[in-house]
């Protein structure tokens, strides 16, 4: 089974939990689902980020009920497992979007849905959803997703992997995107700024993975993105 | 059962302290890396000269970057147009990664991206 079927498979049997307001698909697999048709060329990781605002945390509890094909994992209950083949992993990962404890990284405890909230998920916003093979997918806006990939700690081959997922970000950024990043950068404390330019240099200088878009063949576009952010202290 | 996702966070807290060292420490030896990186970030290729050619662009009045005297030893890299370039017959293509042809040139002219718009 291709890739991009398991994923909108494994898409399509939380669709209850996606239809609830502020869910959105984080992580590595935003950029397959940007792609055309949702195409999914970029193969990272067999597994899919689901992003829970905490202030719909018991909403999404109830939806839960609804699912069916996966079951939470006994160690790791915010791991949902496939119950048959042909569907990956859903890791479900909070969101603080109302700033209850802005800035920081923490876990919100529940005993049947615990769910580790990243601070910089914050950065996320909705965007259009798309539609394919009739699953309603909640996307966030490319800008947040790509400097939550670039702030956050990373290392080894995940890191990056991480980094080409920016790069994929870039590719199908328009103009009013990479607007909206230049915006969030602005206003981020200095170790954060440096933090992004950091990994944008790395990017600029890294490897090709294989089905991953080529960081040589695009270090033009990161060059105009890194250019636009001045360094801490310049702003 | 949340014991794992506190170990989590814990590990993320530690790397931000560290993120947060190396911040402070930007302008030190710790950023060095860093500062060499935003230097071929703004290159579309960067090319090994030979120390004559290094000279030469010295006489004609241009500057080597102050990270490449950070090195030891230290490094000329200069900032040169595509028309510079062809001036530098010792000149050799190197590949634009961090890797031993890169590093290991004692003197590099970098060609920087043509400005957008």
């Amino acid at each position: 089974m291709d890739f991009r079927t398991k994923l909108l498979a494994t898409l399509g049997a939380i669709q209850p939990v996606l239809d609830e307001p502020g869910v959105l698909v984080a992580g590595s697999e935003v950029p397959n689902l940007l792609e055309l048709d949702a195409r999914s060329s970029l193969i990272v990781s067999d597994d899919v980020d689901i992003a829970i605002p905490i202030s719909r945390h018991e909403q999404v509890k109830h939806r839960l009920k609804q699912v069916h094909d996966l079951e939470p994992s006994r160690e790791e209950p915010s791991v949902w497992l496939p119950k048959k083949p042909g569907m990956m992993e859903v890791n479900f990962i909070g969101m603080d979007t109302e700033q209850v404890r802005p800035g920081e990284t923490f876990v919100f405890d529940d005993a049947e849905l615990p769910l580790l909230v990243f601070a910089h998920l914050a950065f996320l916003r909705p965007g259009t959803p798309i539609i394919a093979e009739g699953v309603t997918i909640p996307l966030p806006r490319p800008a947040g997703l790509m400097l939550e990939k670039l702030v956050t700690e990373r290392s080894g081959v995940k890191g990056d992997r991480d980094l080409l997922v920016v790069l994929g970000l870039i590719l199908v950024s328009s103009a009013s995107d990479i607007a909206e990043v230049i915006q969030i950068y602005s206003a981020l404390p200095h170790d954060r700024r440096h933090a992004i330019r950091s990994n944008l240099t790395l990017l600029s200088l890294l490897e090709p993975h294989a089905n991953m878009p080529d960081p040589h063949v695009h270090r033009q576009r990161v060059n105009d993105l890194f250019a636009q952010l001045p360094p801490p202290g310049l702003t | 059962m949340t014991q794992r996702l506190h170990e989590k966070v814990r590990q993320i807290k530690e790397r931000e302290a560290i993120r947060a060292w190396e911040f402070r420490q930007r302008h030190h030896s710790n950023g060095l890396w860093f500062r060499l990186r935003e230097a071929l970030v703004y290159a579309e290729s960067a090319w090994a000269i030979g120390p004559e050619d290094a000279a030469a662009l010295t006489q004609r009045g241009a500057f080597p970057l102050a990270v490449g005297k950070e090195f030891h030893p230290p490094k000329s890299i200069f900032i040169v147009s595509s028309a510079e370039l062809l001036t530098l017959p010792s000149r050799v293509a190197l590949p634009m990664r961090l890797g031993p042809e890169l590093l290991g040139a004692e003197h590099l002219a970098l060609l920087p991206f043509k400005p957008v718009g």
